[in-house]
């Protein structure tokens, strides 16, 4: 017994001792790669600590005198004119190439036309207040200024904003878009009719919105401008050639302006997200102007002034549903719009016309760059309702990149008159700072 | 007397002792609700994406209330702004965006109309998550004759990074301790078990890309950088001539040639571009790989994206790996993929010959 003792310890000893040297040697060897690769990857996270330490560190005390000066010279006193804080700029040109068996009064169609340069400045005024600028330039007309406004945010309370100069009028879903902001060519050419491609105003305008529930909104806006005239730069329609916003014009020269004379407008609109990529717009708005004046001439080519009450209701639905991950979807929305205006001399009523128009418009989204798309509308003319006017076309739109857009557009056209048709290629080119904003 | 069916004398004799005590009891019930209201209140943040939305849940733990404004699929340049945004915004204590300008087309116009000050860059709520990360391919010159998807502070797509989420991380902690002070310690502690978490699996992902160092591959669009930078491996060319610009068949031409002289053997790309990569890596031999570039709000966050990540890197420039990271394998996620993407050789044949790094 006593020998059979020593011969299993050493048979244990042999068997069992070996593999557990191996099996830490393993482990340990295990060990230190993992150990290895953590202190490598502590060692390249402090680097690049130190790196970014060292770039926020400033040189020196001397740093912020050495800082280059610019806008002034170099020996400048100081920073109050550094254009640090100039407005963003931004220039958008649109060129477009219209074709047309159309008579055309304006010298637009059938040739190469610069239809609009719109350079825009952008920045805060203050930390209650922001201000936008933007001038339109166009080949024959020159210089306008399409819109220039305080607009007063911080400033009120909640969401309230305040818009204050001359603006695009909150109207309808497409009358405050700029041209080269549509989605076609030209405004509808029942906006064009009723209200002149686009409300513009000089006055005040009040903004709010409130959140009904975690996925829909509620905004609102009312104002107050001289009056209510339309501003466009269509190549086809009612508004084609070249309608400025001249509001209230000849009343101050008339005499005293009135209360009455005054134009008020207001909008309201939901927009309620249905789904993860749809959501649902639906929007009222009212243009009001109890009394203008308007000019018209008489048989002997003099002219004569009539009062001029102008009433215009709009409804407006807008279905989008768009993937966001592949910018494939569509769009679809249709306005509809009531026109009243009366006309009379000192009080006696020369004229009521009431007019009712709409439009729809679609658009496939392909992906990021290609859509296609159709429009069609029609109106009785605001001036005769006896009249009617309609449209319809297509067009297919390719976004080079964010920056560059060309869009070729075929209309047909149904007036009083003869039948026309109307063929565009469109390049709209964007430099500079501009913002998507917010799609309300 | 009767009522309702009862005469009133058959209610059973009031308790005052018992009704004062249930009283009493319901009393501090309220008042204690009430104290602890504001102390249980979570902090409310809004992240422009997922996977800031997952450091800020890893960090803030049930301390904060996390969404997340996309989905991680979208491209972030070209986020339309939907009304539910506004509402988060503008209720929202803490805002965190990815910076180096990602969210530039959206993200200004949304901060200014939800009327939040509290968020806006300035305000305490504020976070910029690229704050003291350093960028990568910041341009020279700042001209849209490089490219029109040009970002002047440099590349956005640092979130690819590990050291850089830990800047990230630290980040997100400091706000959250700026505007909750009260839950400094734990913000502070789950911040060190989430950089702890990501060295840990940065050493796993290091471990498992090591072999393929210096690896050649081919992006669809600048996005890789900071994954190539982290792990050593090179990026020869993109499908995009310039950011932001399609490619035009002599660029994809010129890039199948490099391709081959460079003996890529892998073409990365999201999805909506997979069909261009698919067919680029078909004509140079190489596998295509549809990735995202973020994780999505419907996975399981940044760590678990990345695994997926490099799991994809690792299986086609790796020696045939399989293993994806410390927690899971590929095909996980929603619609039964990984959350990083699904790969997809260009020959539609597998060769496991060509999964090997040079």
């Amino acid at each position: 017994m006593p020998v059979r003792l020593p011969i299993l310890l050493m048979v244990w000893t042999s068997s069992v001792v070996p593999h557990a040297f191996a099996q830490t040697n393993e482990d340990l060897q295990r060990r230190i790669e993992e150990l290895e690769l953590r202190h490598r990857a502590e060692v390249d996270a402090l680097r690049e600590e130190l790196r970014t330490v060292t770039r926020n560190v400033p040189d020196g005390v001397q740093e912020s005198e050495s800082v280059p000066r610019r806008g002034l010279s170099e020996g400048g006193q100081t920073t109050v004119f550094d254009n640090l804080f100039n407005p963003a700029i931004s220039v958008i040109g649109d060129f477009v190439l219209a074709g047309s068996d159309q008579d055309d009064a304006f010298d637009r169609l059938n040739r190469f036309t610069l239809r609009d340069v719109e350079v825009g400045f952008v920045g805060r005024v203050d930390p209650f207040a922001s201000y936008q600028v933007y001038l339109h330039i166009e080949e024959e007309t020159g210089f306008e200024i399409e819109e220039a406004y305080l607009f007063v945010d911080d400033a009120l309370p909640d969401t309230f904003e305040l818009k204050v100069g001359h603006y695009s009028v909150d109207f309808g879903k497409f009358s405050a878009l700029h041209d080269h902001d549509l989605p076609m060519l030209d405004k509808p050419q029942v906006l064009q009719d009723y209200v002149g491609g686009s409300l513009r105003g000089t006055g005040v305008e009040l903004h709010h919105w409130t959140g009904l529930g975690e996925t829909s909104t509620l905004r609102w806006s009312a104002g107050i401008t001289n009056g209510i005239q339309g501003d466009a730069h269509s190549m086809f329609g009612p508004a084609a050639g070249h309608a400025h916003s001249h509001d209230g014009e000849g009343v101050d020269s008339f005499g005293k302006r009135h209360f009455e004379n005054f134009a008020f407008h207001g909008r309201a609109t939901a927009v309620v997200e249905l789904g993860s990529a749809a959501t649902l717009q639906v929007g009222a708005s009212i243009a009001y102007q109890p009394k203008a004046v308007r000019f018209f001439e008489d048989a002997s080519m003099q002219p004569f002034r009539r009062s001029f009450e102008q009433r215009i209701t709009g409804l407006d639905a807008t279905y989008r549903n768009v993937d966001e991950a592949t910018g494939r979807g569509f769009v679809l929305v249709g306005e509809a719009l009531w026109s009243t205006r009366e006309l009379s001399d000192d009080g006696i009523d020369v004229s009521r016309v009431g007019a009712f128009g709409g439009h729809v418009y679609g658009e496939a989204y392909l992906g990021r760059q290609w859509s296609v798309g159709a429009t069609a509308g029609s109106f009785e003319h605001a001036e005769d309702a006896s009249e009617r006017s309609s449209d319809y076309g297509a067009f297919a739109t390719w976004k080079v990149d964010e920056f560059n857009r060309l869009r070729l557009e075929a209309r047909r056209f149904q007036d009083p008159g003869p039948d026309s048709f109307g063929i565009s290629m469109q390049w709209t080119v964007i430099l500079g700072t501009h913002g998507h904003g917010i799609p309300w | 007397m009767a009522f309702l069916g009862r005469r009133v004398g058959q209610w059973p004799a009031p308790n005052i002792r018992s009704t004062l005590r249930t009283a009493s009891r319901i009393a501090a019930s309220i008042l204690s609700a009430a104290i602890a209201a504001p102390l249980v209140a979570q902090v409310n943040v809004v992240t422009t994406t997922p996977d800031l939305a997952d450091v800020v849940r890893t960090i803030g733990g049930d301390d904060v209330d996390v969404h997340t404004l996309t989905t991680g699929e979208e491209d972030l340049h070209l986020v339309t702004v939907r009304p539910s945004f506004l509402v988060q915004v503008h209720r929202a204590d803490v805002f965190v965006q990815l910076g180096f300008d990602a969210e530039h087309a959206w993200v200004p116009a949304l901060l200014q109309k939800a009327k939040n000050r509290a968020v806006r860059p300035g305000g305490a709520g504020f976070c910029d998550a690229s704050v003291g990360v350093t960028p990568l391919q910041v341009p020279a010159s700042v001209t849209r004759d490089a490219g029109p998807d040009l970002h002047p502070r440099g590349n956005p797509h640092y979130n690819l990074d590990p050291r850089r989420m830990k800047t990230v991380a630290r980040n997100v902690r400091d706000c959250l301790v700026r505007v909750d002070e009260a839950h400094r310690a734990g913000y502070f502690e789950r911040h060190a078990a989430f950089e702890e978490a990501i060295d840990r699996h940065h050493a796993t992902w290091k471990k498992l890309l090591e072999p393929c160092r210096g690896s050649a591959f081919i992006e669809n669009h600048r996005t890789w950088i900071y994954f190539a930078d982290a792990f050593d491996l090179r990026i020869v060319g993109s499908l995009e001539p310039r950011p932001g610009l399609p490619p035009s068949a002599k660029h994809l031409a010129d890039i199948i040639e490099l391709a081959k002289r460079e003996n890529v053997r892998l073409v990365v790309a999201r999805p909506r571009f997979a069909e261009l990569a698919r067919r680029v890596a078909k004509d140079c031999g190489a596998d295509a790989r549809i990735l995202q570039i973020g994780s999505l709000a419907s996975g399981r966050g940044w760590l678990a994206f990345m695994d997926d990540i490099v799991a994809q890197f690792a299986s086609v420039l790796g020696p045939g790996v399989s293993e994806a990271g410390d927690d899971g394998s590929r095909d996980r996620d929603v619609k039964g993929r990984g959350e990083g993407g699904r790969g997809a050789r260009g020959s539609g044949e597998p060769d496991r010959n060509r999964s090997r790094c040079p």
